[in-house]
């Protein structure tokens, strides 16, 4: 369980071992529909003033026991009481008004929506828990050179850039500060790539952006992979999920044969 | 004679099924076994299948991600287990699955719907399936910002063992499931754990009337 305690927006998952199992909602709908369904209230007619109450009494426990509440929580804390406040004032009647609107209204197509999707989330669960009693092969082993051409996998946009954010993760820091002039163009870095691949039938992606240690080639570099790519000069394939990832080169347009 | 050939193409098709690492669609079958015609076909599947129910075999033939695989039976997932300990994948969490069903009935969705509809940020969540191949983006909405649209892929249906995503309940499969299971006195828990409350027994009914959405659980009767 990943407690949804996260506030920035590109937060990642906690890596598994640091992951502390707590009696801790998702989020405050899943707490919401909790409390609906412990004290077995009609979720189509919602009494606010008590339900805000458990809500904010959740909130105050969750803080005694040091746990991070999400910005989230807070934010339907506040709408809770506005909702509350909103049936506590009497409504203006207005002349064009035939139909008086309820507060909670949007709040109970929200909790009713989600606990659809919690239901579905069950079914999921089930389906997983069938599937998983069964086995089918195991891919084979890596194919050879030969073969290749028809195993391999396509490679997403998103899986090269997670493999390029990876890499240069994974530089240290430059030690040297060299000022040059950056003569390094998009251009300039196809030709490269287009070069190697001349010699090689492949080369392997993490080679390539790690060709020149500069972050800012190596950034370069990746842009004119992307645009070979665009223009379906190269493809990028692997041989596995997560695997190495291997840049070829496509056919060659006829303009390009003398080169 | 025609006994000896309908025999002849179901070694071709359970040669196929068994060498192939991923499930083969019917097509695919169609044109790699040759000189037959889909009802053929059909027949020479189905007439697989009963020898593999008759004779009691270990493993059979599921229909899932949109084509034809054998696999081994539920009842033997212990022993096959503890031969694939090491490369058994991590369970997905429960954030995990509410986005994914999420994703699963609404695709193509962009994540501010998603983090609407569970009210919290998905941003790691959305990370991992992306990364585990259950989610795949279909490309932007014509929006402001043009955010990225996600859907589910085969992956999925793989992992879940769905043959097609309507293998699903359908909504209102889900909202009986739900007026069924409505607050009653012998529903609440006090171990906290709402989504117990909803499930239960229920998703019982819900694999039966399903029907094909389990093609492991529903021949291993």
């Amino acid at each position: 369980m990943i407690p949804s305690t996260s506030t920035s927006l590109y937060d990642t998952a906690p890596p598994p071992g640091y992951q502390v199992k707590l009696p801790l909602f998702e989020g405050p709908l899943d707490l919401l529909l909790f409390l609906i369904q412990r004290d077995q209230i009609d979720i189509h007619d919602i009494p606010i003033s008590r339900i805000t109450e458990e809500y904010l009494g959740y909130l105050q426990f969750m803080r005694v026991l040091q746990l991070d509440v999400a910005a989230e929580f807070m934010v339907m804390a506040a709408t809770l009481m506005s909702i509350k406040s909103q049936m506590l004032l009497p409504q203006p009647v207005q002349a064009g008004d035939l139909l008086e609107v309820d507060p909670r209204q949007e709040l109970i197509q929200r909790l009713l929506e989600y606990r659809l999707y919690k239901t579905a989330a069950q079914s999921l669960l089930e389906c997983e828990h069938h599937a998983r009693q069964i086995y089918t092969r195991p891919g084979e082993t890596l194919p050879d050179e030969a073969e290749e051409e028809e195993e391999l996998l396509d490679v997403s946009l998103f899986e090269l850039i997670s493999a390029f954010e990876q890499i240069i993760e994974s530089e240290p820091e430059g030690t040297t500060h060299d000022v040059v002039l950056e003569e390094y163009t998009v251009k300039q870095r196809s030709d490269y790539i287009l070069d190697l691949l001349n010699n090689d039938k492949k080369i392997a992606f993490r080679e390539l952006i790690r060709s020149d240690a500069r972050t800012t080639v190596m950034v370069v570099t990746f842009l004119a992979l992307l645009e070979l790519m665009r223009v379906h000069r190269v493809a990028v394939r692997q041989k596995q999920a997560f695997g190495e990832i291997w840049i070829y080169r496509l056919a060659i347009s006829p303009d390009e044969e003398h080169s | 004679m025609t006994d000896r050939i309908i025999s002849e193409n179901e070694c071709i098709v359970e040669a196929l099924l068994f060498a192939s690492d991923h499930p083969l669609s019917f097509n695919k079958l169609l044109t790699l076994v040759g000189n037959i015609d889909p009802a053929g076909l059909r027949d020479v599947i189905a007439g697989l299948r009963q020898r593999y129910d008759q004779y009691g075999h270990s493993v059979q033939i599921i229909e899932i991600a949109g084509g034809y695989q054998i696999c081994t039976r539920p009842r033997y997932a212990r022993w096959v287990k503890e031969l694939y300990r090491n490369r058994t994948t991590v369970r997905l969490s429960k954030p995990a699955l509410e986005t994914l069903a999420i994703i699963a009935y609404r695709q193509p969705i962009v994540r501010t719907d998603i983090e609407s509809i569970r009210g919290v940020n998905i941003g790691g969540v959305l990370k991992t399936l992306l990364q585990r191949n259950l989610l795949t983006i279909r490309g932007r909405k014509k929006a402001p910002g043009r955010p990225l649209l996600y859907g589910t892929t085969d992956e999925f249906l793989r992992y879940f063992g769905l043959n097609k995503i309507t293998d699903l309940p359908t909504r209102e499969e889900l909202k009986s499931l739900i007026e069924a299971h409505e607050p009653t006195e012998e529903l609440v828990t006090d171990h906290g754990h709402p989504v117990e409350q909803i499930s239960g027994p229920a998703l019982g009914d819900l694999t039966t009337s399903g029907g094909s959405a389990h093609p492991g659980g529903s021949s291993s009767g």
